[in-house]
């Protein structure tokens, strides 16, 4: 872990990146030494995927330079920035399903018997690899079915056949199980060991604890500092990525009501032999907040979907108010008192070719006073959209624009506008702040907080742990699929949290 | 700042058709110059056998009227995403069970063109299902399942309309069927020309069109399943419901051009007609052109109907065959399917930072377009 | 209809003759599925150049510029396709129903303008494609009937199929073609340059096309009819899906059609009224098809929405 200047592998300076008014790169600069492990870190929207996407000649700088050992270079596409050394292992994996392992790692650069493909050479090369940097892999598998842990590790093979000296992993753990992140660091560890530098964009801290030599800290497109891991800890880490100590939110005290949803033994079998949910129970009361911590990818997707109606469910019952809508249409689901802000806003919250008015009515249009016997009222709807947008601060040049034209924070807070605006008994709010600026954010907690003043039921499933401790009434962890724990407010600290939803710990329980 | 907004946003979809209708009128004029006329002259033949003097502009709007209707029909179903091309095959079936119908149902006449009328409308309307059916179950491609149904549709009709229901009248040279008593026919508008109520019916079918797709829930719901589908599941969407209902009523309206054919023109089923005249790939094209928007079929209609009345009269007065309306149409949707070129770049320019909002992992695109 | 063996000889060889049409557009149907080009304008590059051959043959009289004519034009208009739909990112179905007007259109046009006459076309001054002598097996007339009467071109379709069938699966350039299918982003971040190999594959199928148009009029009677193709780029189509996209799975979909085609052609003279055989190879299509989309459901290699 050399920290001296002779060893300055990677040196981009004073990168300024601007796309229009935004400034996502302000005056840059990075190091990297030979053999180190960097973690550049900082919260959505910091510029550190930005400044990633230049060193692998994704976008270019506005201005600035790059230096490899000692040499200037003009990285102009990712061809170039491989050429040099530099490999990326992206968020969006870059495979092609039918193709086995080995056509994956070799795509692009194929070993050739004249016009033919070498598919032997391949697979011994793989072979080769897979043994050299202790990357367990079956050269003909088919990528088809695999864990995403395991593909991660096709494109980590991929970026060391093509040579790279400098390995980007950016924002890695994000999809993976505890194992699987667990193993991964462990990769890096060994890669560094055999000499390659890697530098790691994340915001998960104690990762970067655990396998950073050195951290970078980035916010608001500045670079803030520079530190040695060895020297500090999670929450000066914490304070530097977001600027200031998080202020705990002042909740209101409130005596919990009737269930307004109860899940019992919900069982979701999926394709194969693991279980996507196994006998899960939870509940939620009138005037609660309940949180489901969890690294994303243990189920919470599936749960909130079979909430919601959108996937079948293969036991157990779920509870509104009363009545069990386990497996019924979406539509019902809404009746019985249910709504939703989603997952992925661009996937299900919104059409991005449709107007921000066609959005914003979805789920409300059928109601009386804003269309009578299927014809709609168009001068309530106008007004009925113009007033969430206004209420929810949602920055738009009008509502007739498309829904593509509104940031990423605006859109979801269109979302969430909507769907608080609903009224109904239950919300399921599932990643409601994730890829938002810290102002959305905030807006959208306070409105989570109030809709519980009022007397409703939110569940709220984040893999932001800040987040579900902060707004939290209770705290169930789920973690494979199941419940490993339940919590009051306060009753809990953080470590404990993340032990369990890392699969650890005993498993605590109310009485 | 919203009126002009307005006015820019109405230029601009204007400035695209009225490109691509630039370009094909230049290859319009390559195809002439090879039959050594001169362009200009022909064009001015056209024009005035599309619209100069009474005689010609009824006929465009009497050719015009299947096309306003088949328009329509594609344009409801193309705006949700659900791209058939089987217009052809419901038309024939229209006209056909209109005419079968009408000539073999006892009663009083009122009573003939009702069961006529909404015999068509059935027949359409299930002909249509048929391969939303086949999109359903077996995911079979819409081009595919109703561009073999329109052959289908040709040939059988051809059968029952040659061996069963044959005109014989007359020197049986026509595959036709008897014709219709006068007092089921449409009235024309305009004595002495071909101009019928059809015309009236189907500039009353596009209002009623925009009013459904822009106005009613059922409208919206299409237009939302069109944009994305997972987004109307979940907002509690049935996209079943929705092609069921959009495909029959695409296939009900494109019946109906047929109905008015048979009604207003030839007062019986002619095989082979509608084929001829390419009604519903010309109602297709005003769909395409005019981006599914009501008036716009309208409008495109009138002028792709005067391209084909005017492509007709010089071929009678000029060396120049008809064909040449064809080649302008053809050439029209071609150039137009590139004007996602011109959005693509106006909407890059003003929004080209990158946005960090959606869930990471692959998202793999598979299927053809439905 | 007796069945003995002279006549199922008959029917083998104009199955083999109505395959060999559809094989060639099928087989660059099923490259252009490969690449996730849905190009319905097959059609009217087989009428390209179908028209394009006798054309030339009407001029120069020559089998080896007509041929070449053919698959020049048809490769224009492929050209002009692929840039629409992968430059352009025109919407591929608008793309090729107007090529499909548009040379629909030009054909008619252009015939009465060169021929003088809009239905058909035909003389005894025109050369035919060149049947390959089956002389030889005049000691078996069961095999001579069989095999009489086939071009060299119709031999081409088979062979074709089978350099295909080895360009994709062993070769590097079929290796990347068939990536751009799968995952088109991934490869061009990969650094492959997908749009120029979908722009090439497409043109690839055009020349396929206009070599299919050939066999329409120069295989059997030398002619042109307006539309002659009848929408066989259409079913060719059908059998590039139904043959899995594969090459030889191509030749047993194309051949299902060939035989469905010649079976209508010999009902033709029987009883069954000849409107409603000729629907047969149509409505064959789309039962095919639902079968072949049944059967790839329920093995979970179609998702049902």
């Amino acid at each position: 872990m050399p920290n001296d200047d002779t060893n300055v592998m990677l040196r981009m300076e004073h990168i300024v990146k601007c796309y229009g008014d935004l400034v996502a790169n302000d005056d840059v600069y990075l190091e990297l030494h030979a053999g180190e492990i960097l973690a550049v870190i900082g919260e959505n929207g910091a510029g550190k995927t930005t400044l990633m996407k230049i060193l692998y000649g994704m976008e270019q700088p506005s201005s600035g330079s790059i230096y490899l050992n000692g040499k200037e270079l003009h990285i102009k596409n990712a061809s170039q920035a491989i050429a040099s050394g530099i490999g990326m292992v992206q968020q969006h994996f870059m495979l092609f399903d039918p193709f086995t392992v080995a056509e994956n790692v070799v795509y692009g650069r194929e070993p050739k018997k004249g016009l033919y493909f070498d598919v032997k050479k391949a697979n011994s090369i793989i072979e080769e690899l897979s043994l050299r940097y202790d990357l367990p892999l079956d050269p003909q598998e088919k990528i088809q079915g695999m864990p995403v842990g395991l593909r991660q590790r096709v494109e980590i093979l991929k970026v060391l056949y093509q040579n790279a000296d400098i390995i980007i992993f950016d924002e890695p753990t994000a999809v993976l199980t505890p194992q699987e992140v667990h193993e991964l660091l462990g990769t890096m560890k060994h890669l560094a060991a055999s000499g390659k530098s890697i530098i790691i964009i994340t915001h998960k801290l104690n990762e970067v604890m655990e396998v950073a030599d050195r951290a970078m800290v980035m916010r608001a497109g500045k670079h803030i500092a520079d530190v040695d891991i060895k020297d500090t800890d999670i929450e000066e880490l914490s304070f530097m990525m977001v600027g200031r100590h998080l202020v705990k939110k002042s909740v209101p005290m409130i005596t919990p009501g009737e269930d307004v949803l109860r899940i019992e033994n919900l069982h979701v079998q999926g394709n194969g032999s693991v279980s996507l949910i196994d006998n899960l129970s939870l509940h939620v009361a009138a005037g609660e907040i309940v949180g489901i911590a969890g690294v994303s990818g243990n189920g919470q997707s599936v749960l909130e979907k079979c909430i919601f109606g959108l996937q079948k469910a293969d036991g157990g019952s779920i509870v509104v108010k009363g009545k069990d809508i386990c497996n019924h249409t979406v539509d019902e689901v809404r009746s019985a008192g249910v709504s939703m802000i989603p997952e992925d806003r661009y996937i299900w919250g919104s059409a991005s070719a449709a107007t921000i008015m066609e959005t914003a009515i979805m789920a409300h249009y059928k109601k009386p006073g804003l269309s009578r016997k299927g014809v709609l009222d168009m001068q309530a709807l106008k007004k009925f959209a113009n007033g969430i947008v206004n209420e929810f601060s949602v920055k738009t040049d009008g509502i007739q624009l498309r829904t593509s034209s509104l940031s990423g924070g605006n859109a979801q807070k269109l979302i969430a506008a909507r769907e608080i605006t609903q009224r109904t008994p239950l919300l399921l709010a599932c990643e409601p702040t994730r890829g938002v600026d810290i102002g959305a954010m905030e807006f959208i907690h306070d409105r989570l907080i109030q809709k519980r003043t009022e007397g409703d039921a939110v569940l709220l499933i984040s893999s932001e742990l800040t987040e579900i401790m902060e707004l939290s009434d209770r705290i169930y962890v789920m973690y494979g699929g199941r419940i490993h724990g339940e919590f009051t407010r306060g009753n809990v600290r953080e470590e404990e949290l993340g032990l369990l939803m890392v699969g650890g710990g005993h498993h605590e329980k109310l009485s | 700042m919203k009126s002009s907004h307005r006015i820019k946003q109405l230029a601009v979809s204007l400035a695209q058709p009225a490109m691509a209708l630039s370009f094909a009128l230049a290859v319009g004029v390559l195809a002439i110059l090879v039959t050594k006329e001169n362009p200009l002259t022909v064009y001015a033949a056209m024009f005035k056998g599309a619209f100069g003097g009474k005689y010609y502009f009824l006929t465009t709007l009497t050719r015009a009227t299947p096309i306003i209707i088949c328009g329509l029909g594609a344009a409801i179903a193309w705006s949700s995403n659900y791209m058939g091309i089987g217009g052809e095959g419901q038309m024939i079936v229209g006209g056909f069970f209109c005419a079968i119908i009408g000539l073999n149902v006892p009663g009083p006449a009122w009573f003939k063109v009702i069961c006529a009328v909404g015999g068509a409308m059935v027949a359409g309307g299930l002909y249509s299902l048929l391969s939303a059916w086949l999109l359903d179950r077996f995911r079979m491609s819409l081009a595919i399942s109703t561009l073999m149904f329109n052959y289908a549709a040709q040939f059988v009709t051809m059968h029952f309309t040659a061996n069963v229901f044959q005109d014989m009248t007359g020197d049986g040279k026509l595959t036709q069927t008897l014709k219709l008593p006068q007092n089921m026919r449409l009235n024309r508008l305009v004595e002495g020309y071909s101009l019928h109520w059809g015309f009236i019916v189907a500039v009353g079918l596009v209002f009623l069109i925009w009013f459904l797709m822009n106005r009613t829930s059922f409208g919206y719901e299409s237009r939302m399943s069109g944009f994305n589908v997972n987004f109307c599941d979940y907002g509690g969407i049935s996209s079943k419901k929705v092609m069921y209902g959009m495909l029959a009523l695409s296939g009900i309206i494109c019946a109906l051009a047929g109905v008015g054919e048979v009604l207003g023109v030839q007062y019986r089923y002619v095989h082979n007609t509608y084929v001829s005249s390419s009604y519903a790939w010309v109602g297709l094209n005003a769909a395409l052109i005019s981006g599914y928007n009501p008036i716009g079929i309208l409008i495109t209609s009138i002028i792709l109907a005067g391209i084909q009345t005017g492509g007709a009269a010089i071929a009678r007065s000029t060396s120049v065959p008809l064909e040449i309306s064809s080649i302008i149409q053809g050439c029209i949707t071609l150039f137009i399917s590139a004007k996602i070129m011109f959005n693509f770049r106006r909407r890059r320019k003003a929004h080209d930072a990158p946005d960090k909002g959606s869930v990471a992992g692959s998202i793999s695109v598979k299927g053809e377009t439905r | 209809m007796n069945f003995d063996v002279n006549y199922l000889a008959v029917v083998f060889n104009s199955t083999v003759r109505m395959t060999t049409p559809i094989l060639f557009v099928a087989l660059g149907s099923a490259l252009c599925n490969r690449v996730f080009i849905f190009n319905i304008g097959l059609e009217g590059m087989m009428l390209v150049g179908a028209f394009a051959s006798i054309v030339a043959n009407f001029y120069t009289g020559s089998l080896i510029l007509s041929v070449l004519f053919a698959m020049l034009s048809s490769m224009l208009v492929a050209w002009i396709a692929g840039i629409f739909m992968v430059k352009f990112k025109g919407a591929m179905l608008v793309v090729g129903v107007s090529i499909n007007v548009l040379i629909s259109g030009l054909t008619t046009f252009l015939m009465q303008i060169v021929f003088g006459s809009k239905g058909a076309y035909v003389s005894t001054k025109l050369v035919s494609l060149t049947k390959i002598d089956v002389g030889f097996l005049k000691h078996t007339p069961i095999l001579q009937t069989m095999f009489g009467s086939l071009t060299y071109l119709d031999l081409g379709a088979f062979l074709v199929a089978v350099v295909m069938n080895v360009f994709l699966f062993r070769t590097v350039t079929g290796f990347r073609l068939r990536s751009i299918g799968i995952n088109k982003p991934a490869a061009e971040s990969l650094g492959i340059k997908a749009d120029r190999l979908q722009i090439l594959t497409v043109v690839f199928s055009g020349l396929l096309s206009g070599l299919g148009g050939c066999l329409l009029t120069m295989g059997g009677v030398t002619m042109f009819a307006q539309n002659i193709t009848a929408g066989r780029g259409f079913i060719a189509m059908a059998a590039g899906t139904l043959g899995a996209a594969h090459p030889l799975g191509v030749i047993a979909s194309s051949a299902f059609f060939g035989f469905a085609q010649s079976m209508a052609n010999m009902l033709q003279n029987t009883s069954i009224s000849s409107q409603l055989t000729m629907a047969l190879p149509y409505v064959a299509t789309v039962v095919a098809l639902a079968m072949y989309n049944f059967i790839q459901i329920k093995r979970g290699l179609i998702v049902r929405n």
